[in-house]
């Protein structure tokens, strides 16, 4: 389906790309005064296209399936809800490795940023940090989407937006005032970000505080947000709005 | 006995302070097609919904085979499939893609064979590469229907398959339905609003009104419960012979059209009128039995008559 999409084609390979474009020139800016500062923009916005893709393809993949109408029959075949939620994540995840393979090579030859350069045991920790906190957030966005119907549909694509600065994607955690700062910490995302820009200050140095904590976060996350998930899919089905987002 | 391929008992569905269904029982023996009706808001699609497994039951419970289905979903599942006209299939990939996808859900043995077999029978063999969201509303029907077919249920849930289909696909559709009974022994709990394709396939009806069973019995059966039927006679005099006639024996009558009388009678009183028109010496050229449909039942249960 995705090669004859024009609008997922755009949302999960041009979108990031031209955000991986835009924030390479402003590296390149950067980097002139401050080499670190700019390479930590362009390595922020490389690893936020994993969270963008793997949520993205978690809500909107059951999007358009709700779209098309074609939702229900899915759920009328022996098909457990674990393994429906879990080929979307893999499909997600699958994905967001490819856009940032040539993402990555394209910020090498353009950007002069490697972010291969940071060591496969810093940046596989970190991948899958944030596909655990992209799945949490795909299938909590995923279960409101059932439960409350299409009305709120636009939080697929637009919630996950609220993360980013208040995760600290593009900069330090102490660029955001004391009170923001304390809010970030709730979120997994926010030490992975610290520790994968600890890795890129130090050749690859894991920081295993850091990661810890956010795999920690992250399982309370993931566990908590598919119990949600469960309790909304269960009330959606309850309330029949679960059938009815197809009418 | 006869094998139950479905078992519904006691169906409670509750929207907040609104019961949807009111504690309905019934049940789909195998090879038969069991059809389901009701006015608008009448518990029809919330059931259906109960019954795939979509919307949850506030009581009561639903078995396919002798088995739970709240604990034996997937068994179930597997042995299931539905079709309707307000579910599709993804726009934007092929027809074989399409039955691919849903051949590997239901693990099928040989899912090349499976889809060449079905897209052969329902011809449309040469539609296998065209994007879905680009074939005709018939053909999508008969995709959907080939969809439904790929597990090779024993039971098949019909949610108005015909539902904007022009008059002769919902024939060849109708027809096909016939066959596939015959062929397979498949049984079917069939929902519509088309009366006449209820009477022409289904072995019973269930009719519902505000969630609760009102009527269920063969379509034959039920029309027979209206006892009234409308003699049109056409004849060859003046309306005022006729007239008189009318008011002499007490008919309830109207004249639709000049020379033609509907005298509305108990269906047992028909043959005595026959008699006493005949007596009369007025010339008789066409005589109509026009005896009560389902339509006629569905009116009465919707208009709160009683049946």
């Amino acid at each position: 389906m995705l090669r004859r999409s024009g609008e997922v084609m755009a949302d999960i390979i041009i979108f990031p790309l031209t955000n991986v474009v835009v924030f390479g020139f402003l590296s390149l800016y950067l980097s002139a005064e401050n080499q670190l500062a700019g390479h930590t923009v362009i390595f922020g916005m490389l690893l936020w296209n994993v969270i963008w893709i793997v949520e993205y393809s978690i809500t909107l993949g059951s999007l358009w399936n709700i779209w098309t109408r074609n939702l229900t029959n899915l759920f009328i075949a022996p098909l457990a809800l674990s393994e429906y939620i879990l080929a979307h994540t893999l499909s997600g995840i699958l994905k967001s490795l490819i856009v940032l393979l040539v993402s990555g090579i394209l910020s090498v030859y353009v950007f002069d940023f490697n972010i291969f350069s940071v060591g496969f045991p810093a940046l596989a920790l970190t991948l899958i940090n944030f596909s655990i906190f992209a799945y949490a957030l795909g299938i909590f966005i995923l279960g409101m989407i059932f439960w409350f119907g299409l009305r709120i549909q636009a939080a697929a694509w637009s919630a996950v937006g609220l993360f980013q600065p208040l995760c600290a994607a593009l900069y330090p955690l102490d660029v955001l005032p004391v009170l923001l700062q304390k809010v970030a910490v709730l979120f997994p995302a926010t030490y992975t970000f610290e520790a994968a820009r600890f890795a890129l200050a130090n050749d690859g140095a894991i920081a295993w505080n850091l990661f810890s904590i956010a795999f920690a976060e992250n399982i309370v996350y993931a566990v908590g947000c598919t119990a949600l998930f469960v309790l909304m899919y269960n009330k959606s089905r309850d309330s029949g709005q679960f059938a009815r987002n197809e009418v | 006995m006869e094998e139950r391929v479905l078992e519904v008992s006691n169906l409670v569905k509750n929207y907040g302070s609104f019961r949807a269904v009111d504690g309905i029982s019934f049940s789909v023996g195998r090879g038969k097609i069991v059809g389901f009706l009701g006015p608008n808001g009448a518990g029809k699609t919330t059931t259906i919904q109960i019954l795939s497994g979509i919307t949850l039951a506030n009581g009561g419970s639903v078995s396919y085979f002798g088995k739970n289905f709240s604990t034996h979903r997937t068994e179930c599942l597997q042995r299931i499939n539905a079709a309707s006209a307000f579910n599709t299939l993804m726009g934007k990939i092929s027809v074989w893609e399409n039955l691919f996808v849903f051949a590997e859900l239901y693990q099928v043995e040989n899912p090349r064979k499976m889809i060449s077999d079905l897209l052969a029978q329902f011809e449309i063999s040469d539609l296998r590469d065209t994007l879905y969201k680009d074939l005709s509303s018939g053909q999508k029907t008969r995709v959907n229907i080939a969809k439904s077919l790929l597990n090779d249920p024993e039971l098949l849930l019909m949610d108005e398959p015909t539902a904007s289909l022009d008059p002769d696909i919902a024939d060849k559709t109708l027809s096909l339905i016939e066959q596939l009974r015959k062929d397979r022994n498949l049984s079917i709990l069939y929902t519509s609003h088309n009366m006449n394709e209820i009477t022409r396939i289904c072995d019973e009806v269930i009719f519902l009104d505000h969630g609760k069973i009102v009527a269920q019995d063969t379509p034959l059966n039920l029309t027979k419960r209206i006892s009234s039927a409308t003699l049109r006679v056409s004849f060859d005099a003046h309306t005022l012979e006729f007239d008189t006639y009318l008011r002499e024996k007490k008919l309830d009558a109207t004249f639709p059209e000049p020379n033609t009388v509907a005298i509305l009678s108990h269906e047992a009183g028909i043959p005595g009128i026959l008699f006493d028109l005949s007596k009369t010496g007025i010339w008789i050229t066409d005589i109509e039995v026009a005896k009560p449909t389902l339509e006629d039942v569905f009116l009465q249960i919707a208009r709160k008559d009683t049946v």
